[in-house]
């Protein structure tokens, strides 16, 4: 039973990744020519379609589109255009840097957004709520590009504390990782804070405040778990978009990440570089996806049940 | 009193003696640039985020001297890697090459390098492995040996500007032996030249790392290492520079030189490029077949208020597709006029009835190039001209159906029609010919592809300026575009790091251009 649910979301999974590849290769060729992007301006047009015909770009866009899904099945993520490099190559460089970037950036959201949120329900419509709140919805609509730089105006040009943009020390890390994880925590302050809510006032509450538990024992082991599906929920959404995510903080602050690559590559229409990123960004939110399914039920027994008994 | 003697003594010895072991001290500067080249191929890569790394990589048989009036934009010949040459006929130059120059790889550099550079598997032949430096070539016959320090470049026409073409774009000279045994995708990644810095270390996306060549032939490197640092965002290039993390930063955006003046350890460098910004106009319209209305759009732009509210008047326009530096440049020819009155009046000979007139513009392309469009949307508004301001993400969506004026720009890479107008404007380039709209091209008048095939070819000084002008005249009366300006390039950089930037995207860091206060 197990094995074929799983088969049937690996099945899922492989049709969303085509789709992801057939709905890219699709939007990308259609709105731009490699050929043109790379070369300059002033090109002859002797030069440009001899670059078509190296590229093979030059050949119907079908024919295009099958030789690409060939090598792809062949497990060949194509060769960049822009530097003759595999794409699986350059981006197997940026992922730990990406992966660096992220996994600090979820410890330090989840870290903050969570007691936040608990903090606030717990002093629901007091004015540190509000204050807390105010706070969350200003981090989370905050833009990525302005904060960022508002970040290196502050702490660069006018502090000299931290450098500006690079990768390499802690202190490289300090405030791309402040710029992504402050709205990432507003998130998961918000939803937090209305998932604590919503227990709070239960019955399995009531009763534990009546036979005597204390407010931390009320809150940790009775509360929290309870509350914990959404916030899982939108924990796994934001670790499969944090790769794709991240795409304006890295540029803001030349963090050497699949981001940027990600910028550059869609910018010159460098076909399987992009190919090969939106799959593994699309991979990521599947395996979240999968994850997060997983969490369910180890946290919520119901859940369990209802899985085992083939409902969903 | 002895005792302080012998210190002082002592003292002074020591600081002398760490005075005469330069190599150690020397120190790196790091540049932050708005992206790193795709291909240290120096035949291939031509953009200015390639010229600018591997200009200090490798070396020409002849070289522009840009400095020498100070300017940064001179055109004087001098020798580089040939002590010297020699015309043999109107299409033959002999090269004396240098003895000793060593490659970074330890080869030295023979007449074998030369040829194997200008090759037809390289850059000539049908399908050569560097395509891009083909156009620069269009003349080139072959390189021939005559001994091992000596070569004849000679050409398939007459040709007066060899010597220049020698000493400009594409004629940098690669290690033979490293490209011919590695192929050419190892030497793009890891090129092999001349130059005063090689490279040492490229982490595709972070930087590009150059470390002193210390055997080059015009003096030991008075750096390091030089860092190209990658900083796409133009804020944390200036943030950098001031937290003192760079040494230079490219590509300052006019509208933050008066950040970077106020502070006073850092320095502007400010050069007008020989680039000029142009706008192509397409006869495809009935109403665009017209000249008269074509005139009408060139007469209604007042290209001196662009240059004062985009450029604050730091930059110039050329007078006609020239520039001063070119051996025959016309300082008496007539510039763009502003003219709106007339302009009005050939819009009413034409019988123009405020057809709508599509500008379509690459959006981030060319510096300030939008702000000029709505600027011009306004200045052809006022003459009664109804144009529509297009902006799109690239050059495929900016090229599709509908367009009628495009933005360009024109890089004079010789300082002689034969480095812009020809190739660009000329029978075989992509104004005159165009495979994918027909119908856009520019039909223009045998008397101008006349006019071209004469500068080509002549060798006469007169004839041949008197054929420069013929074109000239031609080019501006029928105004198959117009010209706006050339655009301004500001560097920033740290007082104590003294560098001059050069009219091209060239940044050269050879010994008499770099030196540390």
């Amino acid at each position: 039973m197990i094995l074929r649910v799983t088969a049937i979301k690996l099945f899922r999974g492989l049709l969303t990744l085509l789709l992801v590849v057939t709905f890219v290769f699709v939007v990308l060729r259609l709105t731009g020519d490699p050929a043109e992007q790379l070369l300059p301006d002033d090109v002859d047009p002797l030069v440009l379609e001899h670059y078509r015909s190296v590229w093979g770009l030059d050949r119907p866009m079908h024919e295009q589109y099958l030789r690409y899904l060939a090598s792809l099945a062949r497990g060949d993520l194509g060769v960049s255009f822009r530097n003759a490099l595999p794409a699986s190559e350059l981006i197997a460089l940026r992922i730990p840097k990406t992966l660096e970037l992220g996994i600090t950036t979820f410890l330090v959201a989840v870290g903050l957004g969570v007691p936040l949120g608990i903090f606030a329900a717990l002093h629901r419509d007091a004015w540190l709520d509000r204050f807390t709140m105010s706070f969350a919805v200003l981090g989370f609509s905050l833009p990525n590009f302005f904060l960022g730089i508002v970040l290196i105006l502050g702490f660069s040009l006018h502090a000299r504390w931290l450098p500006s943009s690079g990768h390499g020390t802690w202190q490289h890390m300090v405030m791309p990782v402040l710029t992504l994880a402050t709205s990432f925590a507003g998130a998961i302050a918000r939803f937090t804070r209305s998932s604590m809510l919503d227990v709070l006032g239960r019955d399995y509450l009531r009763t534990a405040r009546s036979q005597g538990a204390t407010r931390r024992r009320q809150v940790l082991l009775h509360a929290l778990p309870n509350a914990a599906i959404p916030i899982v929920t939108i924990v796994g959404f934001s670790i499969g978009g944090m790769i794709g995510g991240a795409v304006v903080t890295e540029n803001v602050f030349a963090w050497p990440g699949v981001g940027r690559l990600l910028t550059n590559a869609v910018a010159d229409r460098d076909l399987a570089v992009v190919q090969a990123i939106v799959m593994l960004v699309a991979a990521t939110m599947v395996t979240a996806n999968l994850l997060v399914d997983i969490a369910y039920a180890w946290l919520d027994p119901r859940v369990r049940v209802g899985r085992g008994e083939g409902g969903r | 009193m002895r005792f302080r003697t012998v210190l002082i003594g002592l003292t002074t010895a020591l600081t002398l003696l760490a005075g005469a072991v330069p190599a150690a001290d020397r120190p790196t500067v790091t540049v932050a640039v708005n992206d790193l080249p795709d291909t240290l191929d120096p035949a291939e890569g031509l953009g200015n985020v390639h010229v600018r790394v591997v200009y200090s990589m490798f070396d020409s048989p002849i070289r522009r001297d840009f400095l020498a009036d100070g300017s940064g934009r001179a055109s004087k010949l001098v020798p580089g890697l040939a002590e010297s040459w020699r015309r043999v006929d109107d299409r033959t130059v002999e090269l004396n090459l240098r003895r000793g120059v060593k490659f970074h790889n330890g080869d030295e550099m023979t007449a074998d390098d030369v040829i194997f550079t200008f090759s037809n598997a390289r850059v000539l032949g049908e399908t050569p492995v560097a395509a891009t430096a083909k156009r620069f070539w269009s003349t080139l016959s072959h390189v021939e040996k005559v001994d091992r320090y000596r070569v004849r470049v000679v050409s398939r026409l007459p040709d007066v500007m060899l010597e220049q073409r020698l000493a400009g774009y594409a004629s940098w000279i690669v290690n033979a032996r490293e490209y011919l045994l590695k192929g050419k995708e190892h030497f793009m990644r890891h090129p092999v030249g001349t130059g005063p810095y090689k490279l040492a270390e490229w982490v595709d996306g972070e930087h590009i790392e150059l470390v002193a060549h210390d055997d080059y032939f015009g003096g030991k490197p008075t750096a390091k290492a030089i860092r190209f640092v990658v900083v796409p965002e133009v804020s944390a290039r200036i943030a950098g520079l001031v937290s003192g993390e760079y040494d230079i930063a490219v590509n300052i955006p006019p509208d933050q030189v008066p950040v970077i003046a106020r502070y006073e350890d850092l320095a502007l460098e400010q050069i007008v490029l020989d680039n000029t910004h142009v706008l192509v106009f397409f006869p495809e319209k009935p109403i665009l077949q017209d000249k008269r209305v074509r005139q009408a759009l060139s007469l209604a732009i007042d290209r001196d208020l662009l240059r004062k509210a985009l450029w604050e008047d730091r930059n110039y326009t050329p007078n006609s597709h020239q520039l001063p530096s070119y051996e025959m440049y016309m300082a008496d020819y007539p510039g763009f006029r502003y003219d709106p009155a007339r302009a009005k009046a050939l819009l009413a000979e034409a019988g123009y009835q405020g057809e709508e007139i599509v500008y379509r513009l690459p959006l981030n392309y060319y510096l300030l190039s939008l702000e000029a469009a709505q600027a011009m949307q306004q200045m052809w508004a006022a003459v009664g001209l109804d144009v529509k301001i297009e902006p799109r993400e690239n050059w495929n969506q900016t090229l599709e159906e509908g367009v009628d004026i495009r933005p360009w720009s024109n890089t004079h890479r010789m300082p002689d029609p034969l480095g812009s107008l020809v190739p660009q404007w000329g029978p075989n380039g992509p104004v005159q010919r165009n495979k994918k709209f027909p119908q856009r091209e520019w039909k223009a008048p045998e008397a101008f592809n006349v006019a071209l095939r004469a500068i080509e070819t002549e060798t006469d000084p007169a004839r041949r300026q008197a054929a420069y002008r013929q074109a000239l005249d031609v080019w501006m009366d029928e105004v198959p575009g117009t010209m706006l300006y050339n655009p301004l390039e500001t560097y920033a950089r740290r007082k104590a790091v003294v560098w001059k930037p050069y009219s091209l995207y060239y940044m050269d860091f050879r010994p008499e251009n770099l030196r540390f206060e």
